[in-house]
């Protein structure tokens, strides 16, 4: 692993399990893993801590990630992090698209598939974050 | 003087003898010429009238017979003696040449009929006369006088002008007869006559009949009898005379039937023979066809009034009398043979119906038609129905004086009528007693009928339903697409099915199921259609709320899903190179029944989907040959225990979510596994033509039978094993499979028989190159 490689990720998940069960699989691969449990203050941490991409679900207590996502996405300061949006919410897919997250996966997911699609934003970050 | 010719004793004799002749210039009678004497002699002697004029003064003698030719008041007598130039002054110029002819050649004059108007009676007269002036010759044989000796013929030649007028007149008034008039002459029967009826009623033209024997010109006539009849008359002088006699006869071009009135009339000469034949005819062809009409609408009548049995009865007002008819009495329960009065008859009119009777009497009388239905009670004490028209016949003061008409029984009808009425109670009091809304229309679609249920409903009569139309209970949003389903229907006949909200009483539009079936009689018309509509808004409600749980429950299913399948996987890398078996088996079987769950769970929301119709397709083009052994090689791995065959032949690009035909081949592909539990083959083959490309999973196991195959495809469908051994899952993997197949236009389906296996099949519309 690179000194300057690009491997924080900021993962926002409501459900602790699966908060926990993502950060044990991203830490696996030797990513440094931020959590939040909730959507509220999500612009204010991302300003603190910098991830370099963030993955989120769609259904957060207190706020639609997809409202999470968009002002992310609007916002120049942090629009090009690139965003994974996981949902297990009929036409998940297309609502993510619509709020602008980069990748979208499913829920229940494989866990080789969640790391690839890591592995893919880590990728897109390096080539847009500088 | 004595002298012997003048001896006779008639009244000229006499003048001659008493007529004192010195003076004249023939002198005194003695002296007279023999010849003279002779020819005085034969002229007074003769019955016959004479006139004699002698000598050269042409002296005038006549004897009595000739005497009445003068008249009275006339000549006689005076012209005896007189010269003839004097005595004939009126007619000398006619005379004067037959006399010198006489005189001077000696010849005779003969004349007929001749016409010598003479003085007489006061008056010049025509008198026509035959005559002939002969000479008399003197003594030296020189011609003296001239002897006329003549018959006059006037009363004759008169009565031969009138017959001759009168011939005339008859030519005349056959030729203007109104009735056609023909005269046939001889025993050929040839045309006289012919006048413009007769021509007309011949179809001939008078210059073809004319003088040509008439059944040369009406060949038509000869083997109708005609030639008999005219041959009959000519003979036997027997009038022959036919009425309405039907001859065919040439008009034109074409035979024509003609009714005809005629009669031959044999036509006598002179003789008392006969020589001829007159036929007085007229074509009566209009009045036999009126006739005939008549005749027929009598038989008609007669035919209706038999065939409907009817009663016949004519009441005369004024004297209450009534004539009726044997049915009239048999339907009062009579003989034909018992006396009936009108009082009697209306005697056994039911009580109640008494005022009927009268108020459709006074009624006629202004009308003029009558017309009532009432029961009577017989002598049995059973009761009738009757049905009584009639028409009023007035009197020329406005006075009605006659009613003829007829009656029925109706007892049946009424009987009929009562046994419908019972029936359409029976089935309106069914029809307002169902909780669904039941309506008929007629056959071009409009409503008539609308049970209790729906004014209840709708809180509306049925004379605003019928004013304003049905329509303004069905909600704004669904009228478009209902009023053209049933115009479909209608226009077509087939069944009517639609669902629509119905606005109730209290303004709240509630879900309808509206279903109708056109009633059709023998010939398959349509004679009506009946329909109903049923509430279904708490179950409409019910399966919303229950597609929604579903939705909701799969999405909530996921999370502990995502959970446990995100644990296992991090437990099996963990653990992936301990030497513990046993927790790699069980982190295995865990795996494996996630997916299931999983898998589930995709169903289920499919399903959620499908029934919202949010099913989305992300189409890209692919090799389905590619997919299917992707597929395969998987699921082989997945299930050691059966063996896949299937060998990659060619590419079959098809435009398809890539996804979802793969759930498809995973489902047939699973389904011949988990229904074939005692073989271990399943066979894969792919055919394609120029047009689409074809899947086939064939397995060995179980098979379906033929009812099943036909529910295979539909929700909730699962098929049970012997023992009722039934097969893990939800049966809507096909149901799900059928719909993605449908909506990429294509087909699927199952070919399979029990105990032998089945081979599931679905086909893709071939790529565009």
């Amino acid at each position: 692993m690179m000194e300057n490689a690009k491997n924080h990720i900021l993962v926002i998940e409501d459900n602790e399990d699966i908060l926990m069960m993502m950060e044990m699989m991203l830490r696996n691969q030797q990513y440094r893993v931020s959590k939040k449990a909730d959507g509220n203050g999500v612009e204010l941490l991302i300003k603190e801590i910098q991830p370099d991409i963030i993955l989120m679900d769609m259904l957060l207590s207190g706020v639609d990630g997809t409202i999470v996502c968009k002002q992310i996405k609007e916002n120049p300061a942090t629009r090009h992090i690139p965003i994974i949006m996981v949902s297990a919410l009929t036409g998940g897919r297309g609502k993510s698209e619509e709020a602008g997250a980069d990748f979208f996966l499913a829920k229940p997911f494989e866990m080789e598939d969640l790391l690839a699609t890591a592995a893919a934003a880590f990728g897109l970050a390096q080539e847009t974050g500088g | 003087m004595k002298i012997k010719f003048l001896n006779g004793d008639g009244e000229m004799s006499e003048l001659i003898r008493s007529k004192d002749w010195s003076k004249t210039a023939i002198g005194s009678p003695e002296t007279w010429p023999q010849s003279l004497q002779i020819s005085l002699n034969i002229l007074l002697n003769s019955k016959f009238p004479m006139f004699l004029w002698w000598g050269p003064q042409l002296i005038c003698f006549y004897n009595d017979a000739y005497r009445p030719s003068l008249g009275i008041n006339g000549k006689h007598p005076f012209i005896l003696g007189m010269k003839a130039e004097e005595a004939w002054v009126e007619v000398w110029d006619i005379i004067k040449p037959l006399i010198d002819q006489v005189m001077e050649q000696a010849e005779s004059v003969w004349h007929e009929d001749m016409l010598v108007p003479i003085y007489r009676n006061g008056a010049i007269e025509d008198v026509y006369w035959t005559f002939s002036y002969s000479p008399v010759f003197d003594d030296a044989e020189k011609v003296a006088g001239v002897l006329v000796t003549c018959t006059e013929t006037t009363e004759k030649v008169i009565i031969k002008k009138q017959l001759e007028e009168n011939e005339r007149k008859l030519r005349l008034s056959i030729l203007q007869a109104p009735l056609a008039i023909g005269i046939f002459r001889g025993p050929d029967h040839v045309t006289e006559i012919a006048n413009s009826k007769a021509l007309e009623l011949w179809g001939r033209k008078e210059k073809d009949v004319l003088n040509k024997p008439i059944l040369d010109v009406m060949p038509e006539l000869a083997d109708q009898g005609i030639k008999q009849l005219l041959d009959d008359v000519y003979e036997t002088g027997n009038r022959f005379a036919a009425v309405e006699l039907p001859v065919q006869i040439l008009h034109g071009d074409q035979i024509e039937t003609l009714y005809v009135n005629f009669s031959y009339e044999p036509l006598y000469d002179t003789q008392g023979k006969i020589d001829g034949i007159m036929t007085v005819g007229m074509d009566v062809t209009q009045q036999v066809m009126a006739h005939k009409k008549v005749e027929k609408n009598e038989e008609k009548l007669n035919i209706v009034i038999t065939a409907r049995e009817l009663g016949v009865f004519e009441i005369n007002l004024l004297t209450d009398e009534i004539e009726s008819s044997g049915r009239l009495h048999e339907i009062f329960g009579y003989t034909k043979e018992e006396k009936l009065s009108h009082a009697a008859l209306i005697g056994h009119l039911h009580p109640e119906d008494a005022q009927t009777r009268k108020t459709a009497f006074s009624e006629a009388y202004k009308s003029g038609v009558l017309y009532y239905e009432s029961r009577i009670i017989l002598r049995d004490k059973s009761l009738r129905w009757i049905e009584v028209k009639g028409k009023v016949f007035y009197q020329n003061n406005g006075e009605p004086h006659l009613i003829i008409g007829t009656l029925s029984d109706i007892t049946d009808v009424k009987k009929h009528q009562q046994i419908l009425a019972d029936n359409e109670r029976k089935f309106r009091l069914l029809a307002d007693s169902m909780p669904q809304h039941i309506w008929t229309a007629d056959p071009g679609g409009n409503l008539n009928y609308f049970n209790k249920s729906v004014f209840d409903y709708s809180g509306l009569t049925f004379e605003q339903i019928n004013t304003d139309g049905w329509m303004q209970i069905v909600h704004p949003d669904d009228r478009e697409g209902n009023a053209k389903t049933w115009h479909d229907s209608v226009v077509s006949g087939s069944d009517f099915l639609f669902e629509h909200r119905f606005r109730r009483f209290d303004g709240q539009y509630r879900w309808q199921l509206s279903r109708a079936v056109p009633q059709k009689d023998k010939e398959g018309n349509i004679q009506m259609w009946v329909g109903t509509s049923t509430d279904i808004h708490d179950i409409k409600e019910l399966e919303q709320q229950k597609d929604y749980f579903i939705s909701m429950a799969s999405h909530e299913l996921k999370t502990p899903v995502t959970s446990i399948k995100g644990y296992v996987q991090i437990l099996q890398s963990v653990y992936k190179d301990k030497e513990d078996d046993f927790l790699k088996n069980t982190l295995k079987i865990i795996d494996k029944q996630v997916l299931v769950l999983t898998k589930l769970v995709t169903e289920l929301l499919d399903l959620s989907r499908i029934k919202a119709g949010s099913l989305e397709l992300s189409i890209e083009k692919f090799d389905l040959a590619e997919l299917a052994d992707e597929i395969i090689d998987e699921i082989k791995l997945i299930n050691p225990g059966h063996t896949i065959d299937f060998s990659k032949e060619c590419v079959m690009e098809v435009s398809a979510d890539r996804q979802r035909i793969s759930q498809v081949m995973i489902n047939f592909l699973n389904n011949a596994i988990k229904y074939s539990p005692h073989s271990v083959c399943i066979r894969v083959r792919m055919v394609k033509d120029d047009r689409e490309a074809k899947v086939i999973v064939q397995d060995y196991g179980i098979g379906i039978s033929k009812a099943d195959q036909q529910k295979i495809f539909e929700r909730f469908y699962r098929a049970e094993g012997i023992s009722e051994k039934t097969f893990p899952g939800f049966g809507i993997g096909l149901f799900i499979a059928a719909e993605i197949i449908s909506r990429h236009g294509g087909n699927i389906g199952v070919e399979s028989e029990p105990g032998k296996g089945s081979s599931f099949y679905f086909s893709l519309p071939l790529a565009a190159p």
